[in-house]
């Protein structure tokens, strides 16, 4: 098949960026590379002059690095674990949806990943955990479970992408060594496709216990300390839905840009977002159904050191990110998404928007208010994040938009192989699966 | 011209296995890593119980993982040699 061949595919709309790349996404790179260029030299100047130049203080050791971290890590479960739950459970409206999943899931860990790293002040010392390291230490749980999860999330994005890889060696599409390194030989057989199916479903069975333990862990770190605020019971599971719930909203973020970028209208339908939008819904109910529970339990327990923390945390100097966490979190998206009217794509994305800023005030929340209220007497501080810092959740936020700008233009970002199968056998293993769904008549089962 | 896309498939895969490889470098090298830790833990009698319980659930994760890529890569490639044997056999006759 010829070029002008392959431009006749009906998805063709999804090689589109990868065989004529425009300018524009060029420009945008160049922008994004610049500014990220210039987060680095902030961060350079951390290195050089320590950790000295973040607003962090004693008793507030753990500031926007940490903060980030876990939004980052927690954003990170909008990929494989929706991906695989929605795979597994055979969902047929998610075929458009899983590649961008999968994808923001593997650059998103890489990115939260080094926060850690960054919060170290002399990034060397990581080296410790190779020599030093000590297993019994949560820490140490969250640099293994994100490793392993890090691994799992791009063996699980790189196998469904095979297909689609060598259908674009097979066009000849540049750089073509790279397609014919990536296709691993692949040429489409029964055999090849049944081999890939069976790893694509261990995959998906491994990868949601993986991602609910990194999400679990991650809580570990403060739940296993007597900090106010932080020795909760429920921390892992309340971490977990946070985690989904963020996950869902960069996601619906992501589709909406790239279907306004790409124009792939055709593909991710009202439909996509108003089922992927009942479940941000329902994870906005759950969120403070556990929050509601975090803090009940804390304030009918009326522990002096947790009631400071609280009331800290609703009057205190920082009130404005908690009130602006419920509103973000609850209030919009609930507003929002139970009204069919305003259930539209601009409303979905002003949900997302909402969710993703209130998630983000949520790990605000309980870092920084349990830190400037220890439980030892110490002088109060307040918390005021520097240029710095600032200027190193902007390289987080950059290097998430470049990569995935680099990705989509080597990439499909919505899996064609899938999309092909969901059209010629898709709709036969609905009608089946419904067939077998429908309760036996009398006479059948007389029969 | 057919000789030089075969010297570039070859390259290609060696590249390729070399790439499978890495895998199981960085497996190998999560396991020692893990095991220097026990072991630390053992001598200076530092919860080892801990150590050997994450061990457990951990190196076994990452080997299935390495696992996986590599039935993945074999199973392709092997089809993909049948396929080349199957040609040049129809060609023959």
């Amino acid at each position: 098949m010829t070029l002008d061949e392959f431009k006749k595919d009906p998805d063709y709309i999804l090689y589109k960026p990868i065989v004529e790349k425009g300018r524009g996404a060029l420009i945008l790179g160049g922008i994004l590379f610049a500014i990220f260029v210039w987060t680095m030299y902030m961060y350079s100047t951390q290195i050089s002059l320590g950790l000295g130049v973040t607003g962090l203080n004693r008793p507030i050791s753990w500031g926007f690095y940490i903060v980030n971290f876990v939004f980052f890590i927690g954003i990170s479960h909008a990929g494989t674990l929706i991906s695989a739950i929605l795979r597994l459970s055979k969902a047929e409206w998610r075929r458009p949806i899983t590649r961008m999943a999968e994808v923001i899931t593997a650059i998103v860990l890489a990115i939260g990943g080094l926060h850690p790293i960054i919060d170290l002040g002399r990034p060397d010392r990581m080296l410790n955990l190779l020599y030093y390291g000590r297993l019994q230490s949560p820490l140490l749980w969250d640099v293994t479970a994100i490793t392993c999860y890090f691994t799992a999330s791009t063996v699980y994005l790189f196998l469904p992408m095979i297909p689609d890889i060598a259908r674009l060696r097979d066009m000849g599409v540049r750089p073509h060594w790279l397609y014919n390194f990536l296709s691993w030989g692949w040429t489409g057989t029964e055999k090849q496709k049944h081999i890939l199916e069976r790893a694509i479903t261990i995959m998906m069975v491994m990868v949601i216990p993986i991602a609910v333990s990194v999400h679990t862990v991650i809580s570990f770190i403060f739940s296993m300390t007597l900090q106010p605020g932080w020795h909760s019971t429920i921390f892992g599971p309340y971490f977990v839905v946070g985690a989904i719930f963020s996950g869902i909203a960069a996601l619906l973020l992501v589709m909406i840009i790239f279907r306004k970028v790409f124009h792939l209208e055709g593909y991710l339908k009202l439909i996509h977002f108003q089922f992927l939008s009942t479940l941000l819904l329902i994870m906005s109910l759950l969120w403070i159904y556990f929050t509601f529970s975090e803090y009940l339990t804390g304030i009918y327990g009326g522990e002096p050191h947790e009631m400071k923390t609280i009331l800290y945390k609703f009057t205190g100097e920082y009130w404005p990110l908690f009130w602006g966490m419920i509103i973000c979190n609850f209030i919009i998206p609930v507003i929002i998404l139970s009204n069919k009217k305003l259930k539209t794509i601009t409303g979905i994305a002003v949900a997302s928007s909402a969710v993703v800023i209130g998630m983000w005030l949520e790990r605000l929340n309980i870092v920084v208010p349990s830190l400037a209220n220890p439980r030892l007497h110490m002088a109060h501080q307040i918390y005021l994040p520097s240029l710095v810092e600032w200027a190193l959740f902007l390289a987080g936020l950059t290097a998430f938009a470049l990569a995935f700008l680099l990705f989509s233009k080597f990439f499909p970002v919505i899996s064609v192989w899938e999309i092909k199968e969901g059209r010629k056998e898709g709709l036969e293993d609905v009608k089946a699966r419904i067939e077998s769904y429908q309760p036996d008549t009398n006479i059948e089962l007389e029969g | 011209m057919v000789e030089q896309k075969e010297k570039t498939s070859r390259l290609i895969f060696y590249a390729q296995v070399a790439s499978i490889s890495l895998i199981w470098i960085f497996v190998s090298g999560v396991t020692w890593w893990i095991l220097t830790l026990i072991r630390v833990a053992i001598k200076l009698q530092d919860m080892p119980d801990a150590s050997v319980g994450i061990s457990i659930v951990v190196i076994p994760i990452f080997i299935m993982l390495a696992s996986t890529l590599t039935y993945v890569f074999i199973g392709l490639q092997r089809n993909q040699v049948d396929k080349k044997i199957e040609h040049k056999s129809e060609g023959l006759e």
